[in-house]
């Protein structure tokens, strides 16, 4: 199976007219108050620091498929990720070999823009599309070995477990792939193959099996 | 179907909460019994999820003067939970913990919980016995350990529980054939399609067991299948200790003081017996008198709070003469294994706990391994999914076009047996955490029985899935669980307590949670837990205060 960032960007329009927020005025009180503050402006960062959130946005909008120079920004990634930075909110473990998370943000971030200065004489943030690309593909590649002094594999994992649990934290992330989001107090009543809730709307795509493209 | 009220007057928690829609006992709450810190009481109880908290409605019943300390906070279901994975961090345990080993374990959301109710208000809800093989492995396949007590004896508690939770499934063929109080919940698309897949290839598979409510309960409502049983049930109708024994206990005079993080248990150096717990509250150190403890901060905090309350006469950690404490802590290997259809299956729209088999669950002579695994629907919500699909090493563009096809997938995951270890512990860190106290570094490393187990067990679920039509299939190499840590035996050189879960080295000192099972099973642990805590408090109470 092919592994990395390529894919064909046509994830977009499966389900045609579904949204998300449409329902919100079916979700409990408490819930709604927590994901709508997910669609306001973003503040901004206050634990990176300037050139660690410039090279952390670039990082994450790559790793979410957000780095299209002319695409819609639909994810505050970055934002999201220094909130929980800034708020201590870890995932409750660290591997004996990383320093915690906070810290390993930081070193991390740093090691990504010493790699990019030796490759193009930049930042991160400032290198071109096709070096950043490669140079986050270096660290997946690495798999376990050593980069700057941490196994890869966790670096990676502490890079796309952060991407991934703030992009898909997003409503705009559910409307894309057909998720309802919150569901209480008003449950399913529709369960099964092929059922569908009246405000769910059906894949117009059903065929376009990617692990079938990438195989 | 079951009425309930035998259930009911021995423990009334289902009817004590409230009828008219919101989801929590203020009253009880606001009326609750308080013990003063200088106040002797019988018994203080360190942690109020699946362990502690049958213990504390037990013993309130049976008159003792008994209060549980928990950590985290006294939940209330309607203001404090969201139907929303994010929003749901605050349910997990996320103190600092260093994991280590050749197999590190991840921790927080996968396995440890924060607050009354404990890991059951964010379990999935699947609530199976363990077989009696699991209570003698070492007799009958060589390889972990025997219990110091048997199925038999633990059996009429897991008969009380099933009713208690209530748990709903079909009759159950594995283990000791048995049936459940409620009858099994209708499945959504995920359980369809492993029942077809199933089918196919000829695998017994059931629907159930599940401790979510078939059907009204006293006044907990029917499941509305709303998918979110993961982070914490706002509907009432998934069990945890939260509404299944604390209401009753609360009725019964007992305390349950929220918020009071236990830094220590102090045992006089003269008599060698416990006197109390150190515990944090509001920022001020106190001291909570009793005369009798119990340890259930589950196979982390209970090992950590041991290690971390060494004195003069036990200078390596309480309990811990024989170097037992921490020891033998064990995770199931816990592969999952999706497969994609062109029909949309929404496993989201149902309890991810639907259907199971444990046709695979005792030692196969057919099989390189000892012991087995069992086989169930898991429902992984978008977060959990995107785990899922980037352990496929995609990120970028190929990320989210794969998270695209998310109505596309079902899911199963399984539960292996890996055994118990001594190399597999809790030791104490250097890293201190908030309140200057060393958390705990957890070692873990896999043994070839335990990865032979993980690929069978992926080979049958893709198998399963194929039957069922799927055109490919992805797994994610990943674990479940803890249990173990401080683990029972016949005596003080191979465990930390006696069948009774009384500690061998203090007299006063008990652990009631899941770090004292010897074996795992391939049964997701919760029932087993509170049967253990159910049954030491029956031997509690005959024995009387002390």
């Amino acid at each position: 199976m092919s592994a990395g960032p390529e894919g064909t960007r046509d994830w977009a329009g499966r389900f045609p007219g579904f949204d998300v927020l449409s329902q919100a005025r079916h979700w409990d009180q408490v819930t709604a108050d927590t994901v709508m503050a997910r669609i306001k402006p973003p503040a901004a960062p206050r634990f990176f620091t300037g050139a660690e959130a410039a090279c952390a946005r670039a990082l994450l909008n790559l790793l979410t498929g957000q780095d299209e120079p002319d695409g819609e920004l639909a994810v505050p990634v970055l934002e999201m990720v220094d909130s929980r930075l800034q708020a201590g909110e870890t995932d409750g473990w660290r591997y004996d070999d990383m320093p915690e998370d906070g810290q390993a943000w930081r070193d991390t971030l740093a090691h990504l823009d010493a790699d990019a200065g030796l490759r193009c004489g930049t930042s991160f943030a400032a290198a071109p599309e096709l070096d950043r690309l490669a140079l986050v593909q270096a660290v997946q590649d690495l798999k376990s070995a050593d980069w700057h002094g941490l196994p890869a594999a966790h670096v990676w994992s502490l890079w796309t477990r952060y991407a991934c649990t703030a992009f898909y934290a997003h409503p705009s992330a559910w409307t894309e792939i057909g998720f309802p989001g919150p569901a209480y107090p008003r449950g399913y009543k529709n369960a099964g193959v092929g059922k569908l809730e009246p405000f769910e709307v059906r894949d117009a795509r059903p065929a376009e099996d990617p692990v079938k493209e990438g195989a | 179907m079951a009425s309930g009220s035998g259930v009911r007057a021995r423990n009334e928690s289902a009817w004590l909460l409230p009828n008219d829609g919101t989801r929590t006992n203020h009253r009880l709450r606001r009326d609750m019994r308080r013990f003063a810190d200088d106040d002797e009481i019988d018994l203080v109880i360190v942690g109020c999820g699946a362990g502690g908290s049958v213990l504390l409605q037990r013993l309130a019943r049976a008159g003792w003067k008994v209060a549980a300390l928990d950590a985290g906070p006294f939940w209330d279901p309607d203001a404090d939970w969201v139907s929303d994975e994010a929003g749901s961090h605050q349910l997990y345990w996320t103190d600092p913990r260093v994991i280590a080993g050749t197999d590190p374990v991840p921790m927080g959301s996968n396995n440890s919980g924060r607050g009354v109710g404990g890991s059951m208000v964010h379990y999935a809800g699947y609530t199976p016995r363990f077989h009696p093989s699991d209570f003698m492995t070492a007799t009958l396949d060589g390889v972990g350990a025997d219990w110091p007590l048997s199925y038999a004896q633990l059996r009429p508690y897991y008969e009380q529980l099933e009713q208690e939770l209530p748990v709903a499934g079909e009759r159950w063929p594995w283990g000791d054939p048995h049936g459940y109080p409620y009858r099994p919940h209708p499945v959504g698309g995920n359980g369809e399609i492993f029942l077809r897949g199933a089918d196919k290839l000829g695998i017994t598979a059931k629907v159930g067991p599940v401790a979510i409510t078939n059907g009204r309960f006293g006044n907990r409502p029917h499941c509305i299948y709303r998918g979110f049983c993961l982070q914490g049930c706002k509907v009432n109708a998934k069990a945890s200790p939260l509404i299944t024994h604390i209401p009753d206990a609360l009725a019964h005079g007992a305390e349950v003081r929220p918020d009071a993080m236990v830094t220590g248990i102090a045992v006089d150096e003269r008599t060698g017996r416990a006197t109390g717990v150190r515990y944090v509250r509001d920022g001020r150190e106190r001291f909570q008198r009793a005369a009798m403890v119990a340890v259930a901060g589950y196979s982390i905090e209970t090992p950590r709070l041991l290690l971390n309350s060494s004195c003069e006469r036990f200078p390596d950690g309480l309990c811990n003469d024989f170097d037992q404490v921490g020891r033998y802590l064990m995770v199931q290997g816990a592969p999952q294994t999706a497969g994609r259809f062109d029909a949309e299956v929404r496993m989201y729209k149902a309890p991810p706990p639907e259907v199971s088999t444990e046709e695979f669950y005792e030692t196969d002579p057919a099989r390189e391994a000892k012991r087995g695994f069992s086989i169930q629907t898991v429902s992984p919500l978008p977060i959990t999914w995107a785990e899922h699909v980037a352990a496929q090493g995609h990120w970028g563009s190929a990320l989210r076009e794969y998270m695209s096809d998310y109505v596309h997938w079902s899911c199963l995951g399984s539960l292996c047996e890996f055994l118990a270890r001594p190399e597999n512990r809790v030791t104490l860190a250097e890293e201190k955490d908030s309140y200057g106290l060393p958390v705990a570094r957890f070692s873990y490393s896999q043994c070839d029985n335990d990865r032979a187990l993980v690929r069978a067990a992926q080979s049958v679920m893709e198998d399963i899935l194929h039957a069922a039509g799927a055109d490919e299939v992805i797994t994610i190499q990943r674990y479940a669980h803890l249990v173990g840590g401080a683990r029972m035996a016949r005596d003080e050189r191979h465990g930390v307590v006696d069948s009774n879960c009384r500690s061998f080295a203090v007299p006063n000192l008990y652990i009631t949670d899941g770090s004292v099972l010897p074996t795992q099973g391939s049964a997701n642990p919760a029932l087993t837990i509170m049967a253990v805590a159910a049954r030491a408090a029956d031997h509690l109470a005959a024995s009387g205060t002390t």
